[in-house]
Order: structure tokens, then sequence, then C-alpha cells
């Protein structure tokens, strides 16, 4: 972590609001990354994204290594969307990508079939790796920032996304349609 | 190469995101040229990785996201007494104040059980205000109001 990000990390934790800002706007993307990995749904992953941010500031006290605050806050995101997931689990996975499908229908509609085939494949896979996956594809973020929020070494960040992507190419492969 | 055979999918995904150093992506390159079932998965993964690019692309967060999240954030935390809240939040990281509040709370909790369980059997010189009841010489100053010997206190519509 490079000094500037450790005193911003730090002066967030001791009350800062205006750095705390700062800190919103440097990590939100990466957060609503790990919160839309988990839901596949974009205005959960803002709720949620919101919602880590106020209780992040509300018991910022626990934190007391400044090193570990970005992951500290990807937890709080990554348990807040578990749970908004396990409370979701009753809805049936076809309901979920219909309200998705009729939600964003003006951006998807061309491609509606394929989407929801790589969405079906996403959600099969465990939390962290749709979480990783989507920080690398929805945001762009190289390996070392990834690690940085996620608090993993880079051997178990590699060998997360080999398995993850892995697992994605054997189940787009039954699916043709995907891959033409 | 018999490492890169074994770990091909870790080497894959690392090579399409640009990942590898150069002497690791040599490696990887000469192992797919030898290994045409390395080849197959390798040409597998980079679908893959076009696939879900196109397709998380459009998931990407609407203009003026970090904004709204800012703004959510001061609607929801700032507008309520900040300077309360904010006060409160640094004590409690002092480790002396959050022992202090520990023992208050195991105080309160003591206290609690004893007035439900009606135990009396403490000592009274036992509690911590003992010194008021039992001072060292003469009276103290609850006996001196209560009322002497075994004479009734006196009711208040005599």
């Amino acid at each position: 972590m490079e000094p500037a990000d450790h005193e911003m990390y730090r002066a967030a934790i001791h009350g800062d609001v205006e750095v705390f800002e700062m800190v919103i706007r440097k990590m939100s993307r990466a957060l609503f990354a790990i919160a839309f990995g988990a839901l596949e749904n974009r205005e959960e992953a803002e709720d949620v994204v919101q919602d880590a941010f106020v209780k992040a500031w509300k018991s910022r006290w626990q934190v007391r290594n400044p090193e570990k605050f970005p992951a500290w806050i990807a937890m709080i995101v990554r348990n807040r969307a578990h749970d908004i997931l396990m409370r979701r689990r009753t809805v049936p996975l076809e309901e979920q990508f219909n309200e998705i499908n009729s939600i964003q229908a003006q951006f998807w509609l061309a491609d509606a079939e394929r989407y929801q085939q790589v969405y079906a494949a996403l959600a099969t896979l465990p939390e962290l790796y749709r979480s990783v996956i989507a920080q690398r594809y929805l945001e762009e973020m190289d390996y070392a920032s990834i690690e940085q929020t996620l608090g993993l070494s880079n051997g178990a960040l590699r060998g997360i996304l080999g398995r993850a992507l892995a697992a994605m190419r054997k189940r787009l492969k039954t699916n043709t349609e995907v891959f033409s | 190469m018999v490492i890169i055979h074994e770990n091909i999918n870790e080497y894959l995904a690392a090579d399409l995101h640009g990942e590898l150093s150069e002497a690791e992506r040599e490696e990887l390159h000469t192992h797919l040229m030898e290994c045409a079932e390395c080849r197959g998965h390798y040409k597998e993964g980079q679908l893959t990785h076009r696939v879900l690019q196109t397709t998380l692309e459009s998931a990407k967060p609407t203009l003026g996201f970090e904004q709204r999240m800012v703004a959510s954030f001061r609607n929801r935390v700032l507008n309520k007494n900040p300077r309360l809240s904010g006060f409160l939040v640094n004590a409690l990281r002092l480790r002396l104040i959050q022992a202090v509040s520990v023992a208050v709370v195991f105080f309160a909790l003591v206290q609690m059980v004893r007035v439900l369980t009606g135990d009396t059997a403490l000592n009274q010189s036992q509690t911590p205000l003992a010194f008021l009841a039992a001072p060292s010489s003469g009276s103290s100053y609850l006996t001196q109001v209560q009322p002497a010997g075994n004479e009734p206190a006196p009711r208040w519509n005599e």
C-alpha cells in the first residue's frame, strides 16, 4: 500500500469526513463489483454499497490497522450481499432473470439469451469467485488492486481466477450459442 | 513444463489478464505449441474471456455513481448530529473506555441478577457503598436517620 493511501485510510478511521468521502469515491466501484458479483442485480448492489459505507463509518473504531481498511469494508459488502442472497434464495432463478430483463430490457434486448446464459453460469460459482470475476471484468481492476480489496495473496488470487474461468468455460461450452 | 500443464487454468487466466511476467509468458506459449490439450483450453479460455468482457460491460454502474454514494452517505450519516456520534465513535477507540464500558455493563448485569433473584445473603460490608452504613466509630449517617431501637416508624397519618 502506498503511503498516501495508508494516510488516507488512517484519517478516515479517525473520523475525517472529507477523507472518508474520498475513500467512498475511490472504493465504491470496486465494492459495487463485489456486490454485483454476488447479487447480479445493479439496484441491489448499489444499496449494499450504500449500507456498507454507513456501517463502516459507524463502526470504523473496530479497525486498528489502516492497511486492512479496504479489505474490512469489502468484507462488510460481502456479508451484506450474502444476507440478501440468502433471503432471496426462495425466489426461483428464472423469476430473477425475468426481473432483470424487464428492468434492463432496453440495453439487453438483442443479447438477452446470451446474458441469461452467462449469468446463469455465473450464479453457479461460489460467491468469492463471482466477486473476483466481477472486479476483473466489471471494473477492469488489476490483480494488485483486487488483492488489496479482498485481502488475498497473489497466489490465491491467481488460483481463484484460474478455477473461476475454467468453471465458466466448462459451463458455457455446453452452450454453443454463447460460444458462437 | 509439467508445472504449467498441471496449473494450466491459472496460467491461462493470468495470461488473458496480462498478469504474467515475460518469462512465464514465454514458458506458457512454448508449452502451448507442444500440448494440444492445453491449446484447446486456451482457445476456449479466450472465448470465455471475451464473452465475460462483453456481458459484464453493460452491468457497469451508471454515470454519477460515486456522487450518488457520497450523497447517500451525507444524507444518512452526516445530517444526524455528527458531533455527538463522532465523539462517541472516537471515544470508543480508546482501550480504557472500552474496558470501563465492559465493567459498567458487567456491574449492571450483576445488580440486575441480584434484584431478580432477591439475593440478600451478601453481607452489607461487601457492597461498594458499605462505608456509608458502617463507619469506624459512632453512629453512621444512615443509623441517624433511621428510628432507634424497636420503636415503630412514625406513620404519616398520626
